[in-house]
């Protein structure tokens, strides 16, 4: 019996979290326009330029390095794949 | 080269760009209003009357919009002309030869599939960046809490919608 509350109480917490982020979710939909240029708060749209900088500017090395490595990776192994059937 | 390509283009692209994303932005965001909130600067929004999901949030969730499909093409591109750099080290195809099959092996629909992904993936993020900072109770070691709770919650997610846009277009695509 333990077990299945354990599971039960585990189940009804992470629907609440689900429901919850959709909660946030719309409600960040609704206030998106009051960032955006033009239309929005200057204020706000300042703030989304210095979050652009921080996750694409500032994130974009650790991005290109992985991506690379990933790249170099890939075509190696199914270059590898490739020779040894007599493909490539 | 069509794996590679294809690969990169819909799957790896989308999926690695998330993960470095979440694992270094995701984290910051949590730990970000998961201090605000343990040092009640968010209460003290809500007392100006100042909606902390508009004021602290939404900037977050527009640039995250804009800047992850523009680090998934990124990423697409390295990752294709790293699978050319190899090819032109083992077997000698020049570059442009490489990239004219590229071209030939792509579809739009690809590209736009990854970007779709890209979209999603960024409204996975910061959602549960900011939600695990905004459940945050307690001091420092509860921040801490967060952000490693934002991290792990926000790439099972992407990994789990990943697998769920993989099987949806592979259904439409057999049907």
């Amino acid at each position: 019996m333990k077990v299945l509350e354990a599971i039960g109480s585990r189940v009804l917490d992470d629907l609440a979290y689900v429901g919850g982020l959709t909660i946030q979710f719309w409600s960040g939909l609704r206030a998106s326009p009051h960032v955006l240029p033009f239309m929005g708060k200057r204020g706000r749209w300042l703030a989304a330029i210095r979050q652009m900088v921080a996750i694409g500017v500032e994130g974009l090395p650790m991005v290109g390095i992985m991506s690379v490595a990933a790249g170099f990776i890939l075509a190696m192994q199914i270059g590898s794949e490739l020779k040894r059937w007599g493909a490539l | 080269m069509d794996t590679v390509a294809i690969g990169f283009t819909r799957e790896l692209g989308p999926i690695l760009t998330a993960l470095v994303v979440s694992s270094r932005s995701g984290s910051a965001f949590s730990a970000e209003i998961g201090t605000m909130e343990v040092t009640s600067e968010i209460d003290a929004l809500r007392t100006m009357a100042i909606d902390p999901i508009e004021f602290v949030m939404t900037p977050k969730y527009v640039a995250m919009m804009i800047m992850m499909p523009c680090l998934t093409i990124l990423s697409s591109t390295f990752g294709i002309l790293a699978g050319g750099a190899f090819m032109y080290i083992t077997t000698k195809i020049r570059l442009s030869m490489y990239l004219r099959y590229i071209f030939n092996s792509i579809d739009l629909s690809d590209v736009l599939i990854g970007l779709l992904k890209s979209l999603v993936f960024a409204t996975i993020i910061v959602n549960v960046g900011c939600m695990e900072g905004f459940r945050t109770q307690g001091g420092a070691d509860a921040v801490g809490r967060s952000a490693t709770s934002a991290v792990v919650r926000s790439a099972l997610l992407v990994i789990l919608a990943d697998a769920f846009f993989t099987a949806i277009f592979y259904l439409v695509k057999k049907y």
